[in-house]
Order: C-alpha cells, then structure tokens, then sequence
C-alpha cells in the first residue's frame, strides 16, 4: 500500500489495535497486518517513534512483562486515547465515504 | 518458544551496544532507563520478528537479513526514540544554558561596565582628590598683610569751592598703590556714599594714586599718603562744574629789527592750582610748551618729555650728534633737540581750559632751517629731527637757571614767582594772549645774531 495514504492513519490504526486489549509493538504490526489480509503493512521502524508518541500525548500507557528470558513492554489504551481514536475513526469514516462515494464504491459504478 | 541456545544466539545477534550504538554520550538529565527501555523493546520486536522468520526461512543469515529489511536501521530508530525523549529536556537544557550563558554574559557586561564606572569614577575622585590637595597644599598666593601696619582710610568729597560744600554722592573712585613693584602693587575701588564718603579697608602704608571719576566723567587725580596703623580721613572738593575750555591765539611783540628773521620763541607755561582746590585735573595740562615761529604757533609736534638739552657736561641724547656738537663747541653753546617735522603745522589757536597760566621762561632759538645746510655735512642721511641753536633764554622763576633751561620737570606749584607773567584764559570764546619779549632776552638775541654764529 502507498505510505503516503498510511500516513494520516498510522496512529489510529495503533489505537484501534491496542483498545483491543493491551500489546506490543511486533504484535502491532502482526495485528495490522492480519486484519487488512496484507494491504496494511506498518513499516516497523517507523512504528515505535509512533507509539512513544501516543505515549508522551498520554493516549496510551505501558508496562513491563517478561517473555521468553526478554523484556517486553506492553501497550495499553487509556481514557483520553479512547476519546481520540473515536473521534478519529468519526473522521476516517466521514472520509471514507467521502472518499467511496467520489469513487462511486457503494453504488457499484466501478 | 525457543530452546536457551538459540536466546543466547539470538542475544548475540543483536546484543543491546549495538541497538544503542548511534546514541549520544549519557546526560545527566536523561532517566536512567532510558536507554535499556529502548534497547529491550527493539530486541524483543527483532527477536520476536527473527522468530517468525526462521519459521520461513531455514538459513539463519537470509531471516537475520529480512528482519532488518523489514525493520530498518535499528540504530536510527533507537536514536529517533532516544532524541524524542530526550528533546524536550535538551530544548529545555539548552535554553537554561542559552538563558544561564546570556544571564551570564550581561553580567559579566555590567560587572565591565560596574567596573569601568567605578574606575573612571576613581580616577576622577583621584584627579579631583590630586587638585583639591594641590589646592589645599598651594593655597592662593596673597599678598602679605602686616595686620599690624594696615589702616583704614577714609575720604570725604565735597563739591564746590564755596560753603556749604555739599557731599559729592556716587562719584566712583580707585585708590592705587604708587608702588612700581607691580606684583605689590594694590588697587582699591568704592564709590562715595551718601554723605560724600570712600570708605577703603585695610590699606597698606605707602603712597597712593587717588583717581575720582566725577558723574559727568571728568577724572580727577590727588597723591595721598598712607602711614602705619593710623586711621586717616582726608577730605577733597571736587570742581563743581566740568571744566570750559576757549580758544586762545597767541602773538609774539618782536621789535622790528627781529621781525620776520625767522626766529623760533619757546614758551614755557604752568597752571597753578587755584588756592582752595585739591585735584590735579586729568584733561588739564599742568605744563606746556608752544613753539611760534616769529608769530605762528608750531607747537603741536612738541612734547614735554621730547625736549632735550646739550649741557656742558656731555649729555647728547642721540649720539648722531655728537660729532656736530662738538663741532659747535657745545661748551660754551647750548642746544635744544625737538622733534619737529619739515611739515610745520601752524596753527591758529589752541583750547585752553578757562583758568590762570603762569609763564616761566622763554627761549629764543635759531629755527631749523638756519643751521639745516651745517647739519647735512655730518648727517646727509634724512631725518625727522633738527637742532635749533639757542641763542636766547630768560626765566621768569626765582630758582636758580642750574640744571638746565626749560623742558625739565623742574620746578613745582609753589616755587612760581610772583613775577612770572600771568595769562588767564576768560569764557570768550576766542582769546589773544600777547607775549611781551623782556629786553634782556632780545639782547641776547641780537649779540648772538651780530656774532652770526652759525
């Protein structure tokens, strides 16, 4: 998929994933992936600077668990990210529909 | 889940200094954390991620690879992870540091600039302290006063020669020390106060120049002396009125066989002071001179000081005429030098201030022109002066003729004879004083003509 489209969604895909349940950062992209059946590849690298970010904005928390003799820091949502990324899933549908009505999507014009 | 030996292998793989290897030296404000957090989470996606590829992919090397490739530059990431957190604090950091460093810097500025001040103003204070002691260690150089000696002196001024002799109120006055030595030389100025009166404070002994300037200008000048410690007065009457002045003509009675011979008559003039006045008066000559030519006044190139005799014992003023005195034998002739000019202006009259003249003496002389042709053998050169060879004198005053004729300063108000002619010039407004020649002169006159000398 052209980044420059996943570019404005990056952050509320993230949202989206982590207010499933807490998760880390390969899950993430595992979970992105999965769920847009391979159109959606997060670039990992550029994954993490997006995810401290939400975390600096308190939009999502983290904690500490350990897997395999390893680290792991876990994600959470908290109340303010819930806000947003309701708020920017309003605007991603307005968006959307804009976007599918211009491309005539629903009224079976392609 | 993944055996022990594959975690330690997969730890080396990507051992956390090399996830961390981009990133700056510690700070001291960096959470100390900070680094491990970030070095745990990128391990645990890489091995996470590797894990997942060795599913795929059975040469270790290729899945190593496509991690990365997938991932990136690790060390970029954790880096740009690392600057996130950290930015706010290094913003911050760096503004403290911009801010403590130009706090700094402004005081180190006005410390300067304190210091500058505080130096200009101590070498000012140093200067002004330098001059003040200069000052305080050369006081102001005073003329010294012998407390002792000083007296106070006090003038009355009248006006009028007559009583009641009113007080001659606002009439300015200097009293000036008659001292040659300028340095010691004291000046004194008041003006006379309502009952007529100069008042001057502590004043030296010594001779003094008295000068009153009347209201209508006229200077008047009187010698008083000041002695040792005794308080004087002194009292003066001022003229009531400025002096009048007429134009006066003179004429000379020569006998006929001297007439028109071209012959020079100097005329020797005093003022006395009138028998109840004190002053000198400055616009009043006290002594002149009037040089006729038979009848024509010449005067006016003559001057007290400017007449010169050639007595017997050798005083010749100007020694280009030396030789032609000697030449004329001046032992036994006397000359008199004046400055006269070839332009002999002849005037009509004089102004004379309206009072008594005495006459003191009369010289008779040879005029220039007569011994001119004997000059030019000495002195061809030109020149503005000639000698007029005297061959007559008579004085009228009772001292004794030693010293030379006339033209010296000789003589004072109260040795005038009686026998002196008197000439008074009246408020006519042109006058004629007629000069008698006594005979004894015109004698003199003949023989030395009959000698023809010259």
């Amino acid at each position: 998929m052209d980044s420059k489209l996943l570019a404005g969604t990056v952050e509320m895909l993230i949202l989206d994933v982590v207010s499933n349940g807490k998760s880390y950062g390969y899950a993430i992209v595992q979970t992105v992936t999965d769920r847009s059946k391979g159109h959606v590849e997060l670039k990992e690298g550029s994954l993490y600077p997006a995810l401290h970010r939400l975390e600096r904005q308190k939009l999502l928390s983290s904690s500490w668990g350990e897997f395999e003799g390893r680290r792991r820091k876990y994600y959470s949502l908290t109340a303010a990210g819930r806000k947003v990324l309701e708020a920017k899933r309003q605007e991603w549908e307005a968006f959307a529909a804009g976007v599918n009505g211009v491309l005539g999507v629903n009224y079976g014009l392609v | 889940m993944a055996s022990s030996e594959e975690s330690a292998f997969e730890e080396q793989w990507m051992p956390r200094e090399e996830v961390l290897g981009g990133l700056p030296g510690p700070l001291e404000e960096e959470p100390e954390s900070l680094r491990k957090d970030i070095a745990d989470e990128l391990q645990d996606h890489l091995l996470s991620s590797l894990a997942q590829e060795r599913q795929r992919t059975v040469d270790v090397e290729l899945a190593e690879q496509n991690v990365l490739d997938r991932f990136g530059d690790v060390r970029q990431v954790a880096r740009r992870l690392w600057f996130d957190w950290m930015k706010g604090k290094i913003m911050t950091q760096r503004l403290t540091l911009a801010t403590t460093l130009l706090t700094a810097f402004a005081l180190i500025g006005v410390c300067v600039l304190g210091w500058n001040l505080v130096q200009q103003n101590r070498e000012f204070n140093s200067e002004l302290l330098e001059k003040l002691s200069a000052m305080a260690v050369k006081p102001a150089p005073e003329v010294e006063v012998n407390t002792s000696e000083v007296s106070d002196v006090s003038v009355l001024l009248a006006r009028g020669t007559n009583p009641p002799y009113p007080p001659a109120i606002g009439y300015s006055a200097q009293l000036t020390s008659s001292n040659l030595n300028l340095n010691e030389r004291r000046s004194f100025t008041t003006k006379s106060d309502v009952d007529g009166r100069l008042f001057f404070e502590r004043v030296m002994p010594g001779e003094y120049d008295l000068a009153v300037t009347t209201p209508t200008g006229e200077i008047l000048r009187s010698n008083i002396e000041i002695n040792k410690k005794s308080s004087r007065s002194y009292r003066f009457r001022c003229p009531e009125d400025r002096l009048q002045f007429s134009k006066v003509k003179f004429k000379i009675n020569w006998p006929e066989d001297l007439d028109n011979k071209g012959l020079i008559t100097i005329l020797n003039f005093e003022t006395q002071r009138e028998q109840d006045e004190d002053w000198k008066r400055e616009n009043l000559p006290f002594r002149f001179h009037l040089l006729l030519k038979d009848s024509d006044l010449i005067w006016h190139k003559i001057a007290q000081d400017e007449l010169y005799w050639l007595s017997k014992n050798g005083r010749v003023p100007y020694p280009q005429y030396r030789e032609f005195a000697q030449a004329q034998e001046l032992d036994v002739i006397e000359f008199s030098e004046l400055y006269v000019t070839d332009d002999e202006e002849i005037h009509a009259a004089i102004d004379l201030a309206q009072r008594n003249y005495y006459l003191k003496g009369i010289d008779i002389a040879l005029s220039p022109e007569m011994i001119q042709a004997e000059m030019e053998k000495y002195h061809p050169e030109k020149t503005d002066r000639f000698l007029m060879k005297l061959i007559g004198s008579h004085v009228y005053e009772s001292r004794s003729k030693e010293g030379g004729g006339f033209g010296g300063r000789r003589g004072n108000q109260t040795e005038l004879n009686k026998s002196c002619p008197l000439f008074t010039v009246s408020e006519e407004e042109e006058q004629t004083w007629t000069v008698e020649l006594p005979e004894e002169l015109l004698e003199q006159v003949r023989e030395a003509l009959s000698r023809k000398e010259i």
